[in-house]
């Protein structure tokens, strides 16, 4: 029989038990890589194939689709020749038809840092930042339409039902803080709702639940069942759970020891410890004034944005694994959608976003945790360099969209890959969305090619027969 | 083969436009060759094998079981005692626990008594109306079926709830298994006349759907759904990876792209409809498959409209823009015998080709017919034990498990056939044989032979389902609603049994999630079992699961009067099918008194007592062994 002692050291950071023996092969000598669940439970930390630096991953989603061409792919000819005909237009190319004619950028460029990187002048914080980001300017997606292309840039497939990055790589990897989420996702905090295909999007397929990405509330407390029900103190819960473990022990002996029972009576004592230590990582007033300013938390453009970037910084420090911030709610003009009027829309939502994510990078940086941390930031596609109807707006575009990287080992100023002259499509080191996910992997250390997952007798994998890793952005 | 060609092997891309890479070594094996392969033979005239200790045989099941055991030279396990088997049984079939007026009839019964007694319990537990909530339940996960269309929109299917109705129906009908799944494939057509037949084919269109579509997209869409459709039948009727073939051909069975296409076409002209079951204001919706006719494969996008063909093209590399030529529909080479699609009435102008599909699925002496029936053996196998005799029960091809007992599968499929296909026959043999009855042990010869128990030697512990483990919260609360059919319900707190919650794939309800129910996306034969502390936490704090408690509390508070010492017993009784022992007595007592007693520092006599009662049940609820059934 094991003491009580034994079975907690055998749980370990045992999060639980996964009754599944869907064991990846991994090289020999290397006891439990990426994906290998071991006796230690589903969210256990696992090295990965490789060693690297970053542990951690930030992915800040401009939902909607916002327009590389008015943001960080500076194209003055499109300028020049607004209101020409777009040679090559294809007018279907996006949700609505477009006009075939070239709608200038309304914003001015201008160049910032050592690398002269084109900034719009929309993101006047963020431009001060250039030298630390790595710019992709040809990415492409294969789906014009919003929720498919959110999956797609999600799980790799523009249909529904397959794992998200995250809970690929908490499947991978498992998470450093068993007391957390391994996988945290934020949406709007100002009710415009969840970005188009909802929760599909943080949801772990095939993979089990464990891995799903956890939303945290925008109301009440983050993380549901996080606070002891109608004020039961701590003793009372104490003796509540002592009773328990009591019972559940002595119904575990009558059956020789079998280790799901030992880990879910390890789960009630993790639980009991995660309502103490969880809320205050949530806790933004524990910040100092300076930072939450920094944030931007007394600007009320930004400050909704400025308080789950600050959030997802002291996830980063308690060991979260993975954590998406989404900008923008559902409806078309409550997003990056900008089909009615570009100018109007990304001046709304720039502003939203770039002091915040500029603070973040700043941030991490100055604490040291830039290196061991990935920051990413994209939308799920582009947009039109020709105009809609209305002549001032952009539809949905596959074939050409900006995705910047920061910290985590990149070269900092560098911009890969490039459109036309217009903008309007990815011609030069053409970038998929499996070639993005494979980079990510790479990074934290996973190839992407061996993090596998039988299901249904197919063993899937994240970047499906596809990806190629990104190394002349890497450092 | 190098093991760069093996990785490639490894992959199987079905998604999108793909398969880019050149795979050379395999070499497609011939059909008579695949043959061989265990579960594409017909089915074959076995006699259970003799064995030593009789004793312990009490159906042919056990003969197997048993010749294994004495092979290897491990003991057979003794019976478990009765309220353990009786729990067994009821969350077996039922998916609650046995009301605890059972238990009492049961003690001190002679064995030859206890054993006639237990089988007219798996007949009356058979009878009953819970019976077919529970087994639709399982029969819902292979089907990925949901109530919405998900992707942006996720419009509600009103009359989605019409399939899990049938479900239920035809397995408390004790529904023949052949016609369970040609009503699902081609009710509509084979009795038109009939609701229920209609309703099947839900399962054809339960998946998802994407209606904002996109010029760009709806050709590919379209065969994504094709794909929906086929891979699903494919996984949950025969455990044949079929969908694997879309983009090349299937890299480990014996299936081609061409057998592929061949059978998409079947569903040329199916597609999912809400139909309105009678006339005037809103009337009642069902929403199942149905065959549109040639005009009517119309797709309005902006103003315009696009007719798609009533044809399957062969797409190379499975890609909407490099269509090949059309493909009529036919069935995978491997599993028609000495037939060809004609047989079925494929090429006929007079069979609907879903009646085709039907006919060839269900046929045993030529077509899928003995595979259809060791898939489901396996799987009402599978929920008896907590794992099938092949341990994938969607995958009885090349990369999935081997059974344990082949021969017993076999002459299960022969049975289950010989018996009219009727489900419920194979519930009573299978829960009335000794390595069904058996207990939980340790035995360290078997567990060094068999440290799996893939032979069966004892019986294993397994965790409720999601459902179950809500409806026995709700069922020893003593609040269960138990009307039957109709609309779901959204709402967490709603009083009827789980499956009648409403599968919306936007709003896929969290008590269900936490405990692993399936996405509703894709095919799920064998769901995960995952132990986390946000399971704990639920259960911990959740309002809703100290109301369970409460209401559980004051059922035994009523049950027992003013006896305060008979609480403790009425508790488990209620909760855990049995009497608890002396020490556990005595420790739930002094947890009750302490509580009681802090609860009196600050309130009122009745309350605090009420207050320590209703921790006792809620300690109760949290225990382990209130959701891992032996």
């Amino acid at each position: 029989m094991l003491s009580r002692r034994q079975i907690l050291h055998k749980c370990g950071l045992g999060f639980g038990t996964l009754a599944l023996a869907n064991l990846l092969k991994e090289e020999q000598g290397v006891p439990a890589a990426a994906g290998q669940i071991n006796s230690n439970g589903p969210l256990a930390p696992r090295g990965g194939h490789f060693s690297r630096k970053v542990k951690s991953v930030i992915w800040i989603v401009l939902n909607g689709g916002p327009s590389q061409m008015d943001t960080w792919d500076y194209k003055p000819e499109l300028q020049r020749r607004a209101g020409q005909k777009l040679p090559g237009a294809d007018l279907d190319v996006g949700f609505n038809k477009t006009n075939g004619r070239l709608l200038a950028s309304p914003f001015h460029f201008s160049q910032y840092g050592e690398s002269g990187s084109w900034v719009s002048n929309i993101f006047p914080f963020l431009a001060k930042h250039v030298d630390d980001m790595t710019f992709v300017h040809s990415c492409f997606s294969d789906s014009n339409n919003h929720s498919p292309a959110l999956f797609q840039i999600n799980t790799g497939m523009n249909r529904m039902g397959f794992p998200c990055v995250g809970s690929w790589i908490v499947y991978g990897m498992g998470t450093e803080n068993a007391n957390l989420p391994g996988f945290v996702v934020m949406t709007d905090a100002l009710g415009r709702g969840f970005p188009k295909g909802r929760a599909q999007n943080w949801g772990a397929g095939f993979l089990p639940n464990v891995y799903q990405g956890i939303p945290l509330n925008n109301t009440g407390p983050p993380v549901d069942n996080l606070h002891p029900y109608a004020g039961q103190t701590a003793t009372q819960q104490r003796t509540f759970l002592d009773a328990l473990g009591g019972m559940n022990l002595q119904h575990q002996q009558r059956y020789g020891m079998e280790s799901e029972l030992a880990a879910r009576i390890e789960s009630f004592e993790l639980a009991f410890r995660m309502q103490t230590t969880a809320p205050g990582t949530f806790d933004i007033n524990l910040e100092s004034t300076a930072t939450r300013k920094q944030y931007g938390l007394d600007n009320e453009k930004c400050a909704h944005f400025g308080r789950q970037c600050l959030i997802a910084r002291r996830l980063v420090e308690q060991g979260v694994r993975f954590i998406q911030i989404y900008s923008g709610g559902t409806d078309n003009e409550k997003s990056w959608d900008g089909h009615l009027n570009i100018k109007k829309n990304h001046t709304q939502f720039a502003a939203e976003v770039d002091q915040p994510t500029a603070a973040l990078l700043a941030d991490l940086k100055q604490r040291g945790l830039l290196e061991e941390t990935l920051v990413l930031c994209c939308g799920e596609f582009g947009r039109t360099s020709d105009a809609e109807a209305t002549r001032k707006g952009r539809d949905h575009n596959p074939h050409a969209f900006t995705t910047w990287f920061a910290g985590g080992g990149m070269k900092g100023g560098l911009h890969y890959g490039a459109t036309d002259e217009f903008g309007y499509k990815a011609i030069e080191n053409r970038v998929a969305v499996h070639d993005l996910h494979a980079t990510i992997l790479y990074l934290l250390g996973i190839d992407h090619q061996k993090l596998t997952y039988r299901f249904n007798g197919r063993d899937f994998r994240l970047t499906d027969v596809y990806g190629n890793v990104l190394t002349d952005i890497l450092a | 083969m190098g093991p760069h060609t093996r990785y490639l092997l490894s992959i199987c891309c079905l998604l999108g436009p793909s398969w880019t890479f050149a795979i050379d070594s395999v070499e497609a094996t011939s059909i008579e060759v695949a043959r061989d392969f265990w579960s594409y033979q017909p089915l074959s005239n076995i006699h259970p094998p003799q064995v030593v200790n009789h004793e312990w045989v009490r159906t042919p099941i056990d003969r197997f079981i048993l010749a294994h055991l004495e092979q290897q030279g491990i003991t057979c396990g003794e019976l478990t005692d009765p309220a353990t088997l009786i729990r067994r049984a009821y969350f077996d079939l039922l998916g609650l626990p046995p009301p605890s007026e059972v238990l009492p009839t049961f003690s001190g019964q002679a064995a030859h008594h206890l054993d006639l007694s237990y089988r007219h319990l798996v007949d009356r537990l058979l009878a009953s109306n819970h019976y077919g909530e529970r087994w639709a339940r399982h029969w819902l996960d292979v089907t990925r079926f949901a109530e919405s269309d998900g992707f942006e929109q996720d419009k509600d299917r009103p009359g989605a709830y019409h399939y899990r109705d049938f479900l239920i129906k035809a397995f408390n009908e004790n529904m023949a298994y052949n016609q369970f799944v040609r009503w699902q494939i081609a009710g509509d057509q084979l009795a038109p006349e009939e609701l229920m037949a209609c309703t099947a084919t839900g399962f054809l269109v339960a998946g998802s759907e994407n209606v904002v579509q996109t010029k760009k997209e709806f050709e590919r869409d379209r065969y994504d759904k094709l794909d929906d459709m086929a891979s699903t039948v494919g996984t949950a009727m025969l455990g044949l990876t079929i969908g694997c073939a879309r983009c090349h051909d299937h890299k480990y069975d014996p299936i081609s792209q061409q057998d592929y296409y061949s059978l998409v076409s079947t569903f040329k002209k199916t597609v999912g409809k809400s139909l309105a079951l009678s006339d005037g204001e809103n009337p009642p919706q069902t929403y199942h498959a149905i065959d549109l006719g040639t005009s009517e494969l119309i797709v309005s996008l902006e103003n315009e409209n696009f007719t798609l063909e009533p044809k399957v093209y062969f797409l190379h590399r499975g890609m909407a823009d490099e269509k090949g030529d059309v493909v009529s529909q036919g069935f995978p080479q491997i599993l028609m015998r000495g037939q060809k699609e004609s047989y079925w009435g494929t090429d006929s102008g007079d069979i609907p080709s879903r009646v085709a599909l039907a006919n060839w699925i269900t046929d045993i002496p030529h077509g899928a017919g003995p595979l259809l029936s060791r898939v489901m053996v396996n799987r009402v196998w599978h929920h008896h034990f907590g794992r099938g005799l092949v341990e994938t029960p969607t995958d009885f091809g090349n990369r999935g498990g081997r059974p344990s007992h082949p021969q017993l599968l076999d002459w299960l499929a022969s049975y289950f056939v010989r018996s009219g296909w009727r489900v419920k026959s194979l519930h009573r043999l299978i829960m009335t044989s000794s390595v069904y009855m058996q207990r939980y042990r340790t035995d360290t010869i078997a567990t060094q032979k068999d440290p799996d128990n893939r032979l069966l030697w004892r019986r294993s512990l397994r965790r409720l389902e999601s459902e179950a483990i809500r409806d026995t919260m709700i069922s020893v609360s003593g609040v269960l609603d138990p009307m039957m059919y109709g609309p779901g319900s959204l709402d967490e707190s709603s009083p009827r049994r789980s499956i009648y919650l409403t599968i919306k794939r936007s709003k896929l309800l969290s008590v269900m999630q936490l405990f692993d129910a399936p996405d509703a996306l894709q095919c799920v034969g064998c769901r995960q079992t995952t132990t986390v502390a946000p399971q704990a936490l639920m259960l911990m704090n959740h309002k809703r699961v100290h109301r369970y408690a409460n209401s559980l509390a004051a059922r035994i508070a009523r049950e027992c009067k003013h006896h305060w010492d008979d609480y403790v017993g009425r508790g488990f009784e209620i909760a855990l099918s049995r009497k608890p022992s002396d020490d556990e007595q005595i420790k739930m007592e002094t947890f009750i008194n302490r509580r009681l007693k802090s609860y009196l520092l600050a309130d009122t006599d009745t309350n605090a007592r009420k207050r320590a009662l209703a921790d006792f049940c809620h300690l109760l609820i949290c225990l382990n062994e209130f959701i891992y059934v032996e």
